[in-house]
């Protein structure tokens, strides 16, 4: 397996990096390269070097706060989907499948429902630490805590949950409800810069959290024994990152609504090149899922007229890629190569 | 050093008692379910005790924080499979971190102190295979060199010969024992074979349905017949070779056609199948007495 040389990451890093930038540069006014960098340049001299204020507004206003936003909900996904595979000790969970974004998505809709004082996102964060207390939990009734109990547990307690927010529409009133609707789509439609500063200090506290952390997540991943021999506190520590990884999915929830599977594809995908060691795996996970979902993000509000929810490019893509992991590793056996 | 006093667990561990001497091999032997990987979890802390202590110099093994007590006992686990493709070098640092802060890895000198290691236990080509690629023996070697860069004082393996070849088996054991000696470090290890038990141990120790029944004197034939028949409940046959004693099931019964004979003397015995283990337990006080005639 290759291991990652400076300039791979360096390619990665500015790749991605020119990604981001096209991404502003797409939408439905069409295509044009250079846009952006005029309108910084216009910025920095006071000018307005010559665009039209209507653009200016919807590069500034519109796609820059929502190529952050998916940024940094697409680095959560990933990074957390990578945390929870090592906790889990289970490359075949993510935050979506283990129930995480189902819990957040009722945090947000009891919020805008009964508790308009409660922050979104810390509502968000508090039931999805919940869910994926319960998912745990429910995956333990059946005595060891497979691969295959562990993802059931999870679909189990995401259908519960998800049933709860489609109760909470039917008794709030109209104008709530269609709130709660927008969220559960998976969309960054709404984005702006509001949104973004909402979300900014929950998702940058959970990354760092689990980037400090990263050498931790290779202890962890080991057997329950073996981790405990070497001086880990294995309940506290993987009840700290599940903490982590509920902070930035349930912020990134209360922004954009159910994006799945890239928290399950992102760590795969990084393994392949820079093998699963955390100390590395965290960080490219973080970027290489902020551009995967910022690429899919412009894929959804270009492909066609309409402004697609990026949780359906997600899904197309991500369920596919499940189906391929279930046939190479035969969810019975232990084996991962 | 470590001290076991009156160590009970549920059903599955009764009134224990054994203390481990510094730079010594200790083997425990016992028949499947005889509480064996129980004790050592116990010792580290693991399962909670329903009675008794363990003490390391005095001092209760519970009052010891985690991080102390991994300075003091590593551990390698039965038939490694592990989760996730590491590097065998990314496996091994995992060794330092009882020596690293919560929010550190792994620095160079770590990793020089690694790489020593490796080269000492002749895996330095080894050191950016995947650890899912490596050979049981492999892998275990690797296991041993995790648990050396832990620099703990005592080792405890849960049969790290199981999964091996004859090869493996004893060049894990000789490797194993090495390190006492060289570096003092005082390892408990579970085995099934009682060959390599008495080939390589200083002290093994026989534990049973929970109990220790004691320990056997690689000296004396007799004695270890007598034990180890009780503890595996098979007749057995002890022999002396070059110093060594050798310990083998004292009857085989294998079909031939439809009869079912006993290897060696050619014995018929009763057709059906069922009565081996019947026949094995009748003939067991006979078995005894022939291999007392042969042998002595």
């Amino acid at each position: 397996m290759p291991m990652p040389s400076k300039v791979g990451v360096w390619i990665i890093v500015l790749g991605g990096g020119l990604i981001l930038y096209l991404s502003l540069c797409v939408g439905p006014a069409g295509f044009e390269p250079f846009l952006p960098l005029r309108i910084l340049e216009g910025r920095l001299q006071g000018t307005k070097a010559g665009v039209s204020p209507a653009l200016v507004d919807i590069i500034w206003e519109i796609r820059l706060p929502r190529v952050i936003l998916a940024g940094m909900v697409g680095a959560a996904l990933a990074s957390s989907g990578a945390a929870l595979q090592a906790i889990f000790r289970n490359p075949l969970v993510d935050p979506y499948l283990l129930g995480l974004s189902a819990g957040g998505a009722l945090g947000c809709a009891v919020a805008v429902a009964w508790f308009p004082r409660i922050p979104i996102p810390l509502a968000a964060f508090l039931f999805s630490y919940l869910a994926a207390v319960l998912t745990y939990g429910v995956a333990r009734l059946s005595g060891e805590v497979s691969r295959l109990s562990l993802i059931l547990s999870g679909v189990i307690v995401s259908a519960g949950l998800m049933a709860l927010v489609s109760l909470i529409k039917f008794l709030v009133d109209p104008h709530r409800m269609a709130e709660i609707v927008t969220w559960m789509m998976g969309s960054f439609a709404l984005s702006n810069w509001e949104a973004v500063r909402r979300t900014l200090g929950p998702i940058v506290i959970g990354l760092l959290g689990l980037y400090v952390l990263r050498f931790r997540l290779n202890l962890l991943s080991l057997s329950e024994d073996e981790a405990r021999s070497l001086g880990v506190a294995v309940e506290e520590e993987r009840a700290l990152i599940m903490a982590l990884a509920a902070l930035t999915v349930g912020a990134g929830v209360a922004a954009a609504g159910i994006v799945g599977w890239v928290g399950l594809m992102v760590p795969h995908l990084v393994r392949l090149w820079a093998g699963p060691d955390h100390r590395r795996l965290i960080p490219l996970s973080m970027w290489t899922g902020a551009v995967l979902l910022v690429i899919s993000d412009s894929l959804a509000r270009t492909l066609t007229s309409f402004d697609l929810p990026v949780g359906i490019i997600t899904s197309l893509v991500g369920i596919p890629f499940f189906v391929y992991l279930l046939h190479r590793e035969r969810l019975g056996g232990t084996g991962y190569a | 050093m470590l001290e076991i006093r009156h160590l009970s667990y549920g059903e599955i561990l009764r009134e224990v008692n054994l203390r481990l001497r510094k730079g010594e091999l200790v083997v425990l032997l016992g028949p499947n379910g005889a509480g064996k990987t129980t004790l050592l979890r116990c010792i580290l802390g693991s399962c909670s005790p329903s009675r008794g202590e363990i003490l390391f110099a005095g001092r209760p093994l519970a009052t010891f924080s985690l991080r102390e007590k991994a300075r003091l006992l590593a551990y390698i686990p039965q038939s490694y499979q592990p989760v996730f493709p590491y590097t065998v070098l990314e496996f091994v640092l995992l060794g330092r971190t009882p020596y690293l802060g919560f929010l550190s890895s792994p620095g160079k000198g770590d990793r020089i102190r690694a790489r020593e290691i490796l080269r000492k236990l002749g895996l330095e080509s080894l050191e950016g295979r995947r650890m899912t690629e490596l050979s049981g023996g492999e892998r275990q070697r690797v296991l041993l060199a995790r648990a050396l860069l832990q620099e703990a004082r005592i080792l405890l393996l849960d049969e790290p010969t199981a999964n091996l070849d004859l090869q493996h088996q004893v060049k894990i054991m000789t490797l194993i024992r090495q390190m006492t000696r060289e570096r003092g470090l005082t390892v408990m290890a579970t085995l099934h074979d009682p060959n390599l038990a008495l080939s390589f141990a200083d002290r093994v120790l026989l534990l049973k349905e929970g109990r220790l029944l004691g320990e056997i004197n690689p000296g004396n034939p007799v004695e270890i017949r007598n034990h180890l028949e009780e503890l595996y409940q098979v007749p057995l046959e002890v022999v002396s070779f070059n110093g060594r004693t050798l310990v083998f099931p004292a009857r085989i019964f294998i079909s031939e056609g439809n009869k079912l004979l006993e290897r060696g003397n050619g014995d018929e015995v009763h057709k059906d199948r069922s009565h081996i283990l019947g026949q094995l337990c009748a003939d067991f006080g006979e078995s005894r007495r022939k291999s007392q005639g042969i042998w002595s």
